[in-house]
């Protein structure tokens, strides 16, 4: 649009100069003929006046010939310069652009020569005249000599002469005849000359050459005023133009400032209604987090009063951080943050997941859930598989959450083949309360659900379906749904992918969560109550797990067997960490992997660990996610399962097979005997839906903490009444390492009470005996457990006592309060063992 | 596409450019005249006969003061020569060493002054003059006064003295040149160059050489001659024969074509009115125009020192100025003079005779 305004004012630019420039030419021809005309005009009547001035001199020579003369040169030289003058202008190439080249030519010609003609003509009419007057003169002599002086006119003289009126000589008689013959000749001559500056000739000249530069001026003074006309028009023109351009700009501006505005709004208004659900949406969870805690912080509650209201906790923490997972989706989709990455993934990968979370939801509702793969498993595909999934998700869980009865049907199929991508069709359809038609268009709208009193039956932020669009369409696929209210929906999606042969699946590929399971794990851990929780945690994942006490012993089991994976702690009797990772890739020569796992934060000791051979580095506590990580990582190097996992079997689990020892827990008894290993191994088939646990109990700790903390006041009450260090052992964290199992718990304070007793035992010896790497060894298992139950004081103070040990400057009253934490975490611990073993 | 910004800046600048070259080429072609206007209001007879009349009266006034009963015979037809002051000698002084130089001409050998000589009176004592190609084709006239005429060459045929110039320089007869040739000679001559120069001219061109040429005529102006003196009121400075011989000069009408400052020199008159034979077989104006009118046309030549010009007429056939008086009379006048008529008249034409200009002395004894 403004490229067109400018290119026409361009133009309109362009003919402006062009009128410019004619007017200039024009006004230029006007005063160029202006100056030839008034030296025509001068001529002309210089002409005339001399004409005048010859013929009174005929009758009466009172202006001297001289004169005559010279006046007739002035107007010679005069007509000659101005023929110059406008030679000059037709030879010049401006000039014959300006003005019609013949038309000058004739003017000059005809002008110019005629006057010069003219002017030979009045000379010559002089000089005639003064002959003339020499004849008179000597005729009237002659004859006044002869006639007595009666006349004085010469032509009557010689009239009468010739009539022979007047009588003369003899000798003068020969003369005057002569003379009169001469005086006639000279008359005809002169009345000729008479009539040739009289005759129309220097008139019509004069006339025609005056009216030619009249026109010649008149045409370009109205060509002056053509162009100054065009001029002004082409600028009012411009003006209109430029005006309408302006005007047109301030339009679209207007239209793009009104539709900023209406997007504003309607963001302005979307917030509304998001907060408005939202903070409906986040009040019911919280209400459940609040209610049920200060129900359980109000009173005494049962173990299995507890773990009920624990349950509900957990549930609306869970639900409150899919909502906000939710949002943070959304806005991330919404701002264009959120980058597809192109990974090669097979679909089996993709859905297995999807497959196992939703069979047991299925199954709790009573709903049949097909599952209909139709794609040819030799292929895998470039996308962004977790994307993929989260849209499967959503959809799917939908299709579950608004179906009471019936069915929920799945499908995929491979559609057609567009260049190198396959379009993969997705069905999932169900039989729940269907969508009415009139909100069938807005139902992939953020913050909409098709009823208000949707969310309040079934919850959801309404965030899911925009989010699904969103990605579908950041895919380049197409989303549909069709749906009856009362008998079910069904959406269809398509996405197109480059299709590869497997072979170039990149087994490394992060983003497939495909995890390894049912793996065979060595824990090499020193400390029991490290080595127990981790045994947990990977039984958690559902993995076997086997342990030893040190490095030595671990070298002895892996003589005998092999294991996937070895988690290696560092600081051990015996034999430490780096040193039995040495061993096992030197002398045992074994390629397994190993996951170094240490409290060190300083590098040197990671260094240290990557040097003896171990792959990849923990840091203690162990995270999941962090272990999931490392095994994603190196997932090529573990036996993959193929298939799609069976439907997990909730239950499948089963108590772990550690064997109970009240009286002593000797290390020995449980660890030592190889045999024994493979009857601990035990196989724990998770829920994907709990995996999350772990790290969400820090949360749920911080929440818990005021009730936990009354009930250890409670319990710590009759002992004495000396402040309490911030943090102290809770219920709380054994259960969520004994995976909510109270009995396992009670093993683990258990564990605590007696390992801590032990060390108690040894502290104070070894600081008499300056037994500084015993003191180095106590604290730092000390730090060790503390770390797993979260006690990050007594975590804080044991790495104080290990940093005094190290440089053997420990001192007496440092350790003796170091005793007395250690003695009141006992206490504690002993405070819940008794608390809880009713 | 250039933005709309940097289009307007160029059409400006072509506008611009078009009017500057208008402007130019206005002033270069419009038409103003060099020459002082013409008078067209002579026919508005009583005007101009008042105007003349009271000129007279000036001049009457003039002469009565100083000459209170006096016998001096005026005429309105003949005034006497106004004086110059050379303004710009430098000018002069090239003019001068340009009509000296015989290099002018396509052999060198032949400067204006050859048939001009400033030494004596501004003529050829030759009938014809002998120039480049040998004798030329009519008696040379004097350069001395030239510039009071109006036309020059026997036939008149030039208007200024710049247009006479071209004649002598390209007859092949006289210095058989041209313009180009004669800048180019000028342009190579150190000396030259210098003089120009010095004359504050820029350029040698044909202009400049013209002007200084022009100037320098312009400035050939003879001191006062007898009749001179004695029209500005000295009764002594004529014989009683130069005075009766100007008388007869008035009576018979000699000076109704011998008149003006230069007695002569300007108008156009046939020749032999009276008698064709003596004419001789030079048609005159009639060569130049063709017209039938102008055959046997003559400039009527200036009669300023006559005396010492001889020989006469355009043919330079008559050495005598006596017969010259006398063949004027008969052929023009158709009479026959009395002997003492015509010394009396040679008498008044002696009285005609002057030093040589002044600004002559001057160049020669290096300006």
């Amino acid at each position: 649009m403004a490229g067109k305004f400018s290119t026409l004012k361009m133009l309109l630019i362009f003919a402006i100069s062009l009128c410019l420039l004619a007017l200039g030419a024009a006004d230029l021809k006007r005063r160029l003929a202006i100056t030839y005309q008034s030296a025509s005009v001068e001529i002309g009547h210089a002409l005339l006046s001399e004409r005048d001035r010859i013929l009174a001199h005929q009758l009466d020579a009172s202006v001297p010939a001289l004169e005559l003369s010279s006046s007739l040169v002035a107007i010679q030289l005069r007509a000659r310069e101005a023929k110059q003058h406008l030679e000059g202008v037709i030879a010049s190439s401006f000039g014959r652009l300006l003005f019609d080249e013949h038309q000058w030519h004739r003017i000059k010609q005809e002008f110019y020569d005629e006057a010069y003609l003219l002017l030979e003509e009045m000379e010559n009419n002089t000089r005639l005249n003064v002959a003339r007057t020499f004849l008179e003169h000597n005729i009237q002599n002659l004859l006044l000599a002869e006639s007595g002086g009666e006349h004085t006119d010469v032509p009557m003289l010689t009239e009468l002469f010739q009539q022979g009126a007047i009588e003369t000589a003899e000798q003068n008689s020969q003369t005057l005849i002569r003379y009169v013959g001469l005086y006639n000749q000279l008359k005809q001559s002169q009345s000729d000359s008479n009539q040739i500056i009289l005759g129309e000739n220097l008139v019509r000249l004069i006339d025609e050459n005056e009216h030619f530069w009249f026109d010649v001026v008149a045409s370009s003074s109205s060509d002056v005023d053509l162009a100054l006309a065009l001029l002004l028009l082409m600028l009012f023109i411009y003006l209109l133009v430029d005006n309408r351009a302006r005007l047109l700009l301030i339009g679209s501006t207007l239209a793009k400032l009104e539709q900023r505005t209406k997007e504003a709004n309607a963001a302005n208004e979307a917030k509304s209604l998001f907060l408005a659900s939202m903070s409906h949406e986040l009040r019911t969870p919280l209400n459940g987090v609040l209610g049920i805690a200060q129900v359980m912080a109000s009173g005494e509650c049962s173990a299995k009063q507890q773990r009920e209201y624990l349950d509900v906790i957990l549930e609306s923490g869970n639900h409150l951080m899919s909502i906000l997972n939710d949002i943070l989706d959304f806005s991330k989709v919404e701002q264009n943050r959120l980058e597809l990455e192109e990974v090669p993934f097979t679909l089996k990968a993709l859905l297995a997941p999807i497959h196992s979370t939703f069979s047991s939801l299925v199954e709790e509702k009573h709903l049949a859930l097909q599952f209909n793969v139709d794609v040819d498993d030799q292929y895998c595909y470039l996308g962004d598989a977790a994307r993929l999934r989260q849209v499967v998700y959503n959809l799917l869980s939908n299709a579950i959450k608004f179906t009471e009865r019936g069915e929920v049907h799945f499908s995929v199929s491979s559609g057609m083949m567009v260049g190198n991508k396959r379009a993969l069709n997705f069905v999932i359809k169900d039989s729940g309360i269907g969508i009415p038609k009139d909100r069938l268009d807005s139902i992939f709208d953020p913050f909409v659900q098709a009823e208000g009193s949707t969310t309040r039956r079934f919850g959801g932020t309404g965030l899911g379906l925009a989010i699904v669009r969103r990605l579908i369409m950041m895919m380049n696929g197409e989303i549909s749904v069709t749906s009856e209210p009362g008998v079910g929906s069904e959406f269809r999606f398509s996405v197109a992918l480059p299709e590869l042969p497997k072979e170039q699946l990149q087994q490394r590929s992060l983003d497939i969560q495909v995890l390894p399971q049912d793996l065979s794990i060595l824990v090499v851990e020193d400390n029991r109550v490290n080595a127990m929780v981790m045994t947990k945690f990977c039984q958690r994942l559902g993995h076997r797990c086997s342990v030893v006490e040190n490095g030595r012993l671990a070298l002895e089991v892996l003589a005998e067997r092999g294991f996937d994976v070895i988690i290696m702690d560092n600081h051990m009797p015996e034999m430490n960490g780096i040193d039995a990772t040495r061993a096992i890739r030197q002398q045992l020569g074994l390629d397994t992997l190993i996951f170094a796992c240490t409290a060190d934060v300083f590098e040197q000791a990671r260094d240290e660990f990557i040097d003896a051979g171990a792959n990849h580095i923990l840091t203690k506590p162990l995270q999941e996610a962090a272990f999931s990580e490392a095994l994603a990582l190196f997932s090529d190097r573990l036996p993959n399962n193929q298939d799609l996992p069976e439907p997990p079997t909730t239950t499948a689990q089963e108590p772990p097979q550690l064997t109970p020892a009240n009286d002593s827990l000797a290390d020995e008894q449980i660890f030592a005997d190889n045999d024994a290993l493979d009857d601990d191994e035990v196989r724990v088939e998770s829920d994907a839906f709990d995996s999350g646990l772990l790290v969400d109990s820090g949360v749920l700790v911080d929440s818990e903490e005021q009730v936990e903390s009354q009930v250890s006041e409670q319990a710590n009450a009759s002992d004495d009444n000396e402040p309490l260090p911030e943090d102290q052992l809770t219920w709380q964290v054994l259960m969520d390492i004994a995976d909510q199992e109270a009995d396992i718990a009670l093993e683990l304070a258990e564990a605590i009470v007696t390992s801590f007793d032990e060390y108690l035992g040894q502290l104070q010896p070894a600081f008499e005996q300056r037994d500084w790497e015993l003191l180095h060894r106590i604290a730092h298992s000390i730090k060790g457990s503390a770390g797993n139950f979260a006690l990050d004081y007594l975590s804080h103070c044991a790495s104080e006592v290990v940093d005094a040990a190290i440089s053997e400057a420990l001192t007496e009253p440092q350790l003796q309060a170091f005793i007395a934490l250690v003695e009141r975490n006992r206490q504690v611990a002993q405070g819940l063992i008794d608390q809880h073993r009713q | 596409m250039p933005t709309l910004a940097r289009w307007t800046a160029i059409m400006a600048i072509m506008v611009l450019a078009g009017f500057g070259y208008a402007l130019h080429f206005y002033q270069q072609h419009a038409y103003v005249s060099s020459f002082p206007p013409l008078h067209t209001d002579h026919h508005h007879a009583e005007h101009t006969e008042g105007e003349h009349a009271e000129h007279e009266d000036e001049h009457d006034d003039v002469q009565h003061e100083g000459t209170e009963h006096s016998t001096i015979m005026t005429s309105p037809l003949v005034k006497p020569l106004r004086s110059l002051e050379v303004e710009n000698i430098p000018l002069v002084h090239l003019g001068w060493r340009l009509f000296n130089d015989p290099k002018l001409s396509s052999n060198g050998a032949v400067s204006c002054a050859n048939c001009h000589h400033l030494d004596s009176h501004g003529s050829d004592p030759l009938p014809l003059s002998v120039g480049v190609g040998g004798l030329g084709e009519r008696n040379s006239l004097t350069v001395f006064n030239v510039s009071n005429n109006h036309r020059f060459f026997w036939d008149g045929r030039a208007l200024t003295l710049q247009d006479q110039m071209d004649g002598p320089v390209h007859h092949p007869k006289e210095m058989d040149s041209s313009w180009a040739e004669i800048v180019e000679y000028l342009s190579s001559s150190p000396e030259m160059e210098q003089a120009f120069a010095q004359a504050n001219l820029d350029d040698i061109d044909e202009a400049s050489v013209k002007l200084a040429l022009t100037r320098f005529m312009e400035a050939l102006i003879t001191p006062p001659s007898d009749f001179d003196r004695y029209l500005l009121g000295d009764e002594q400075a004529l014989t009683v024969a130069a005075k009766q011989g100007w008388q007869h000069f008035q009576e018979l009408g000699c000076v109704v074509c011998h008149q003006g400052e230069n007695i002569g020199g300007s108008m156009l008159q046939r020749f032999g009115y009276y008698n064709e034979d003596a004419i001789g077989t030079d048609l005159g104006r009639f060569n130049e125009t063709g017209l039938e009118s102008d055959r046997f046309v003559f400039r009527v030549p200036s009669l300023r020192n006559v005396a010492k010009t001889a020989p006469y007429f355009h043919d330079g056939t008559v050495t005598e100025l006596e017969e010259a008086i006398r063949i004027m009379a008969r052929v023009q006048l158709g009479i026959e003079l009395d002997p003492l008529v015509v010394v009396e008249l040679s008498a008044f034409l002696h009285s005609l005779n002057s030093q040589r200009p002044a600004i002559l002395e001057v160049l020669e004894n290096g300006g």
